[in-house]
């Protein structure tokens, strides 16, 4: 009868064992949200974190220079990736990621500055300028993505706070002046609070510069030169900012964040792991580098996504600098038979075969530059991604101010940049130049300085291009691939996953999916 | 041998037998009474004691009882027992009945045994001899046609899990049942089929009810073999196999290719935007580089002769006191396509004894196995048979002049992504390997007559071992077909399961009632431990281990749930015609939130045995008839540890000024309010028996409603995480109803025995409600929506073809912004119906266009012997569903430059417009290949899973041999697919859910989730052998 006795007690004791207690565990693998944003040093992770929202498949990892760029005229893709090759084509085929991951990842840097935002103030900070810098980065970083979703998409729900409750799964859209304004309000409200300059340690963090020239494009974009021209004006005048002698330095990995550079994505091939980490929640081995090079780099050095289209190439050939020489940027910019180019160390004729000579292809961005970099399989390239430079702020201010009615303060800016490449002085041409002879030249020289930058759509856009029967015929003859053309299409569907799951968003005219 | 054998193994387990002291000798014979044939391996036992023998070969025994009047018992499996006064006799003659509707069958019903006839619930029971047949690592597979109501899909993968799931879907986070494997909550892909003794399938609630929580999908009961007293059995059982896939897509050869490929260009260089398109060199007979000596078909290529190859010895006895059963496996199987896998072998050891002692019975089952796979390496989205078909014939697969000799297809030359599959399967090595013990020790203490208590102990543990390695290659210029960093992964880790049950039971009998009650309590823990190491940069010659890479990475976790648990059941039983049986189950979560963790599962049964009633009991037609009907409630639980709070993730790292710089923010939301999900079936069944059981069926109809569906509901993604990160919620409810039907008739005339068993099965699935907010859920070509089925396939419909441009630009002229359907659509496109008659095509023409579940499943098996001959004959189907066949459809696109199917040598074309088919054009502006219902199969099949043939050795030639028994076999598996499905399998694997329809070739069972594609099920030719020692 002993045993019973033992078994009777085993059972006892593991009765006793199975309480309440026994059932909770804590996860031993993550912090819980309950103890953080605590201290000033979670809100500046807080804030890396939000930066760091930049480097996703649907931000600078990948996607967005290739939305921002493929539909210029100055760009064509063959790629049979369709999502690439059908982008510029104004088609976005039953694989619309092109839409949908910069707009899951933007909304993704948008969530993480509203946590830094809702949270900032429960936060002792032991001297204001920080608690500002940290605040401002988060509304720059909230207005930047907004810039962009309203840009790429123009339609969007306006995303100010992070999720507290069902209701907050199923928006509205907004009309794109309530996005314009909130985007254009961040702006302002960062570049009161952020500092001008940054330490060494620093560089790349979001400056009031950069908040100045972002509201000034954003006052452009929506055609209010006044207000546009001022904060552009602003920039100028901090004095901070120069354009550097070597136009080069804008595109590679040296003399990064130069005084050039207003706002610069940060990329390293030597911090982090080697994992490429396109989506979902970041780990430990995620990589800081962007697959912008592999993309757009010819073949056999990359995917060869991409090419030059030949007007550009012939735009660049059009005009020689004052000394008869072929525009300093052509070579920067485009990898073509010339032996200035030569293709990761090997000239161009070695590098490929006869039947490529004849080839354009991009180079902006690529490490063809490069001898020590053999090919961009990798994926990994650390080119860090120039988001703003004060080249285009000077360019916007011209814009403006013609607009103003002051075309001669125009010329001279304009001016500015070309001297750059040693073109001819044309700013007195420009002061007597009527409206579309003014349009004409800004259109060549910001295409010839920002060429592959992704800046030139929004340029065609902005100047009404699409909706002119001339000059949409001009758009196609460049590049057939605007013969796609839908009016509506130029800004991107809502991503037809979205819509599915929200019965509440609306389809931007022009698209059936 | 055999003598020597028994005194090893005697020696080696230490038994000490007791012996009673006998008086009266007892000499006899048992025969079977159906085929007048002696029985051999008859338990022979005096009635009250311990004392008893087995029968020998020729079905004799003899036994020395304590006296003249002495009852002996005689059973054996698959015979009625039958019990025999002596009355001062010294020789008897014993018939025995064949139990053919295994009546007197002892089923396990969790934590304890019951009579199959007095079971309330549903319950189905696996004859083991049968599912031996089929040749599989994974007993589930063995399922397969088996039982109503249970569907199973599987990879022909060496070493595959198929995918069970008994009565549809009812959830959306896991499907699978919960297997207990003698008594341990395991995986069962470990356990060689030989080792099985019985599979008990617990299909309604009440039936799975003890097991509560865990138990909504239903609940596999698999019990291995244990020893039996008597003299000790030595037995060997083996097959040898060749496999191979059969299917083959039927695709373009060279020639045909290439004239299609650049028609295909040139139909979109017609229009502007496609301009500056051209047909490239290897298909261009004008250049240089134009391919005419190659003519590569790549699935004959890749496919090869598999073998599979299962080797078993066990070992099993007993005496009064102690009895023990032990086996080596040794699993073999070697992949059907080319290259470094998938290969499995699995060494598998099983140890099992009981012992008693007076009043105490201790016991202890132990598995222990070790399989080693070699994955199919692909590294590519997509799967490797879908790029084996669409590879293009003018590539051959070997080229010298190429880095490790194999092809590379060429941007500037072929324009096609084509990867070289062979090669890449060739070079990068994935492999996995797993140790896995599952054990369970047990002690039971009679405390009086009729009142036990048990102390179980149970313990699963895996380990494993993930290996990747890729090598330099160059086998496509695409992403991903080329590798320029030589790089390898090491993932390890440990997970495991320990649970400690006390159970207390009580059996009486007061007059009529009979009362069998049963009280417990659990506790489950599970932790896992993982450490992932990733290196780079390896240089020739490859030293494959982590500290030879340049780069090096390492990253862990560890997680950990706990479940504890209370239950009690009762069964009641009058006059051997009533029964009732009600149980409860409390059971208290960690991965629920303190307010939420307890949930309560409690179920009734009833049952009536009319038979027994006095106007049945005489009837000479109806000789069994049993009406069942259950109620109860299941949970759920399967929702992953740590998810009712919110984390920060640490590793949202930014870099400034060559500097990492610390990151950290909650991205994904916490799931605060989940609790429980409840699943309430009702099962109504009947149980017939006609003509002494000749014939027997059973039917029941069940519904199962599933509430507060536990699920990961995409969400809108503006909230800062992805829509496959959204919180779980309790969101949905779906009714699951069904009929099933089981039939049986057995048949014995003289020295030919046959028996026809047939099952048949309906499943109709009704989402309920979504949820509060929740918007249908859209899947691969399916959307999941109120009163639909979930994965219910959706798209466009297809009205014609346009036969001109004219024809398009009429309906353009009505539309509101002037564009019916797509900028380029033309003459040979598909014209999609509008279905709001808004006059133009938008997604909101999309609608419901099939059903991607089967109306009904059936199985059909077959059994017959004839003097020493026997032939099995097993066949399953299904019908009614349609099916996505995603590699077919994407060989009949016609909008690249991969290879195309035959099919669309019947395109739409001038000189060919009456086809259903549209025209070819590179990248598909018009978008032809959409979701729409053009597109979809039927899914209809029916396949011969099994034809066996065996011959068992007769007496003469086994006492030459010195052998007990020896039965040799052949069978064909998988020998015909009678389908108009045109994949490779129409059992296609799939994730069972909202993406059921697709068949993509993937497979389930994969360690490097994204680099291998599935291969389908082959036809397996094997021989075997049986013997007994």
């Amino acid at each position: 009868m002993k045993l019973k006795y033992i078994f009777l007690a085993f059972l006892t004791l593991f009765m006793a064992s199975c309480n309440e207690e026994w059932l909770e565990l804590s996860n031993p693998n993550l912090q819980t949200t309950e103890t953080f944003w605590q201290s000033e040093a979670d809100v500046k992770a807080g804030v890396s974190a939000t930066y760091m929202g930049l480097l996703y498949d649907g931000t600078w990892l990948r996607f967005v220079p290739f939305a921002l760029s493929l539909k210029g005229d100055d760009i064509q893709s063959f790629s049979p990736w369709r999502v690439l090759s059908l982008t510029g084509k104004f088609n976005l085929d039953e694989d619309p990621i092109m839409a949908q991951w910069p707009w899951t990842a933007f909304y993704g840097v948008i969530n993480r500055a509203n946590q830094v935002l809702e949270n900032i103030d429960n936060v002792e900070f032991a001297n204001q300028a920080t608690y500002d810098q940290y605040k401002g980065e988060a509304l720059f970083l909230r207005g930047l993505s907004n810039y962009y979703l309203v840009s790429f998409f123009r339609n969007i729900p306006l995303v100010m706070n992070t999720y507290q409750s069902e209701e907050d799964l199923y928006p509205e859209q907004v009309s794109p002046e309530v996005a314009w304004a909130a985007v254009i309000d961040d702006f302002k409200a960062a570049a009161d609070l952020l500092p001008t300059t940054y330490p060494e340690s620093d560089l790349g963090r979001a400056t009031k510069g950069a908040a100045l020239a972002f509201v000034g494009k954003s006052y452009l974009m929506n055609h209010d030169y006044e207000n546009a021209s001022n904060y552009l004006k602003q920039v100028i005048d901090l004095g901070v900012y120069n354009l550097v002698p070597d136009y080069a330095d804008n595109f590679t990995t040296s003399n990064e964040n130069n005084s050039e550079s207003i706002f610069e994505i940060q990329l390293d091939r030597n911090v982090g792991g080697t994992v490429l980490g396109w989506v979902s929640q970041p780990a430990a081995d995620w990589s800081k580098t962007s697959a912008h090079a592999i993309t757009f780099a010819p073949t056999g050095y990359g995917f060869g996504d991409a090419a030059a289209t030949r007007w550009i190439f012939d735009e660049y050939m059009a005009e020689k600098t004052v000394d008869g020489e072929v525009d300093p940027r052509a070579t920067i910019s485009m990898s073509y038979d010339t032996t200035a180019c030569t293709m990761y160390g090997t000239p161009f004729r070695e590098a490929f075969d006869a039947s490529r000579w004849d080839d354009v292809y991009i180079r902006k961005y690529t490490n063809a530059f490069s001898t020590e970099v053999a090919n961009e399989f990798d994926w990994r390239s650390d080119i860090n991604e120039r988001v703003m430079r004060y080249a285009e702020v000077l360019m916007m201010y011209a814009e403006c101010q013609y607009e103003l009615g002051n075309a001669g303060v125009a010329g001279q800016y304009i001016q500015m940049v070309r001297d750059r490449s040693d073109l001819a002085d044309i700013s007195a041409d420009i002061a007597s130049m009527g409206r579309e002879e003014f349009y004409n030249q800004l259109s060549h020289d910001k295409v010839l300085e920002f060429a592959f930058e992704g800046i030139r759509f929004e340029d065609i856009v902005r100047w009404g291009w699409l909706y002119n029967a001339d000059r949409l015929q001009e758009l196609k003859d460049h590049d057939s691939e605007f013969s796609g053309f839908i009016e509506g299409r130029e800004y991107f569907p809502i991503p037809p996953a979205e819509r599915d799951k929200n019965p509440n968003y609306t389809q931007n005219p022009g698209w059936g999916i | 041998m055999k003598r020597n054998l028994t005194y090893l193994l005697v020696c080696l387990f230490l038994f000490t037998s007791g012996i009673s002291f006998a008086q009266h000798a007892v000499t006899g014979v048992v025969f079977d009474a159906g085929s007048n044939t002696t029985l051999p391996g008859v338990n022979v036992v005096e009635k009250g004691t311990t004392n008893g023998t087995i029968t020998d070969v020729d079905g004799n025994f003899n036994i020395s009882v304590s006296n003249e009047n002495a009852t002996l018992q005689f059973s054996f499996i698959g015979f009625v027992a039958q019990e025999v006064q002596l009355e001062g006799k010294s020789s008897i003659e014993v018939q025995l009945q064949q139990d053919v509707f295994g009546i007197e069958e002892v089923v396990a019903i969790g934590y304890g045994t019951q009579k199959k006839s007095d079971l309330t619930g549903s319950i189905s029971v696996v004859e083991t001899d049968e599912m031996a047949k089929t040749a599989t690592n994974d007993v589930s597979k063995a399922l397969q046609g088996k039982v109503a109501g249970v569907s199973i899909q599987s990879s022909g993968d060496p070493g595959a899990a198929p995918k069970v799931k008994i009565r549809g879907i009812t959830s959306f986070t896991n499907n699978d049942p919960l297997y207990v494997i003698d008594g341990v909550f395991a995986p069962a892909n470990d356990i060689p089929t030989e080792n099985i003794e019985s599979i008990q399938v617990l299909k309604d609630a009440s039936a799975a009810a003890i097991y509560g929580s865990r138990a909504a999908n239903g609940v596999i009961i698999i019990t291995t073999k244990r020893g039996t007293k008597g003299e000790m059995n030595v037995s060997y059982s083996g097959y040898y196999g060749f496999q191979e896939i059969t299917e083959r897509m039927d695709v373009l050869d060279r020639e045909q290719y290439q004239t299609l490929v650049n028609e295909s260009t040139n139909n979109a260089k017609a229009y502007p935007e496609y301009s500056e398109l051209y047909i490239f060199p290897a298909n261009d007979p004008s250049s240089p580089y134009y391919v005419d000596n190659v003519n590569t078909n790549w699935q004959d290529e890749l496919f090869k002769t598999g073998h599979i190859n299962n080797q078993t010895i066990s070992v099993s006895g007993g005496n009064e006191i102690s009895n023990f059963s032990m086996s080596l496996n040794y699993f073999d199987q070697t992949g059907t396509v080319q290259g470094n896998g998938p290969n499995y072998t699995r060494y598998g050891i099983m140890v099992n004894s009981d012992h008693k002692l007076g009043k105490l019975k201790v016991g202890e089952s132990i598995h222990y196995t070790y399989a080693n796979s070699d994955l199919m390496s692909f590294l590519h989205d997509g799967t490797m048979l879908g790029y084996t078909a669409s590879a293009i014939p003018t590539l051959p697969v070997y080229d010298e002049t190429k880095m490790n000799g194999y092809s590379s297809a060429s941007a500037d030359l072929h324009g096609a992504y084509s990867a070289n599959v062979i090669g890449m399967n060739n070079l990068i090595e994935s492999n996995t390997k797993r140790y896995r013990l599952i054990g369970n020790v047990y002690g039971e203490y009679e405390i009086i007559k009729g009142l036990k208590y048990k102390l179980s102990l149970s313990y699963e543990r895996t380990d494993w071992r993930d290996y990747h390695f890729e090598p330099l290659y160059d086998l496509g210029w695409f992403a991903g077909f080329s590798n320029t960093i030589a790089k390898m992964d090491d993932n390890r880790g440990y997970g495991y399961t320990g649970t400690i049950e006390n159970t207390l039971s009580y059996n009486t009998t007061i007059d009529k009632l009979t009362v069998n009650a049963l009280v417990g309590q659990s506790a489950l823990n599970t932790f896992m431990s993982r450490s992932f190491g990733h290196a780079e940069g390896f240089s020739e010659p490859y030293f494959k281990q982590l500290s030879n890479g340049e780069d090096r990475t390492s990253s862990g976790d560890e997680f950990q749930s706990r479940l504890a648990s209370y239950f009690g059941r009762v069964i009641l039983g009058y006059d051997d015609k009533y029964l009732l049986t009600a149980t409860i189950r409390r059971d208290g979560s960690s991965r629920f939130s303190p307010q939420n963790k307890w949930g309560n599962f409690p179920s009734v049964a009833v049952a009536w045995k009319a038979h027994q009633e006095d106007f049945l009991a005489s009837s000479e037609f109806i000789s069994q008839l049993k009406v069942r009907a259950s109620y109860g409630v299941l949970g759920n639980q399967n929702i992953g540890d740590y998810r009712y709070q919110g984390y920060i993730n640490p590793y949202a790292s930014y870099v400034l000024n060559g500097n990492a710089v610390a990151g950290a923010a909650q991205f994904i939301p916490a799931s605060t309010d989940i609790k429980w999900e409840q699943s309430k079936t009702t099962n109504i069944g009947l149980d017939f028996g006609l003509l002494e059981n000749r014939i027997l069926f059973t039917t029941e109809y069940y519904i199962k409603r599933v509430d507060d569906l536990l699920g990961t509901i995409p969400t809108p993604t503006h909230l800062g995480w992805y829509d496959w990160e959204s919180p779980v919620r309790n969101a949905l409810s779906v009714k699951n109803q069904g009929f099933e039907f089981n039939a049986t008739y057995r048949k014995a005339e003289g020295e030919f025995k046959y028996s026809v068993n047939a099952n048949f099965s309906t499943l109709k699935n009704e989402v309920l409600s979504l949820g509060e907010g929740i918007n249908p859920i859209d899947g691969n070509w399916s959307r999941t929506d109120v009163g639909t089925e979930v994965g219910e396939l959706y798209g466009y419909v297809v009205e014609k073809v346009f036969q001109s441009k004219a024809e398009v630009e009429a309906l353009d002229a009505n539309a509101p912004d002037g564009l019916y359907q797509e900028n380029l659509t033309d003459a040979g496109d598909f014209m999609f119906k509008d279905l709001n008659n808004d006059n133009e095509i938008t997604e909101d023409d999309r609608t419901h266009i099939g059903s991607a579940l089967p109306n009904f499943y059936y199985g059909f098996n077959f059994n017959a012997e004839y003097k020493n001959f026997d032939i099995t004959v097993s066949a399953q189907g299904a019908a009614g569903n349609k099916v996505v066949n995603a590699i077919g459809n994407g060989l009949r696109a016609g909008a690249g430059l991969e290879n195309m199917s035959t099919d669309l040598m019947d395109r739409w074309r001038p000189g060919n417009t009456d086809t259903g088919r549209p025209r070819i054009i590179r990248d598909d502006p018009n978008r032809n290949t959409r979701a729409s219902d053009f597109w979809l199969e039927d899914g209809d099949y029916l396949r011969f899973s099994n034809i066996e043939l065996g011959y068992t050795l007769p007496a003469s030639a086994l006492d030459f041999l010195n052998l007990s028994s020896v039965r040799l076999y052949g069978s064909i598996q998988n020998a015909i697919t009678i389908t108009k499905y045109s994949g490779y399998d129409p059992e296609f694997n799939n994730d069972g859910l909202f993406s059921r329809g697709t068949d993509n070739g993937a497979a389930a069972n994969k360690a490097f989730t994204d680099f291998s594609g599935g291969l389908p099920t082959p036809r397996t030719i094997l021989f075997g052998v049986k013997v007994g020692f």
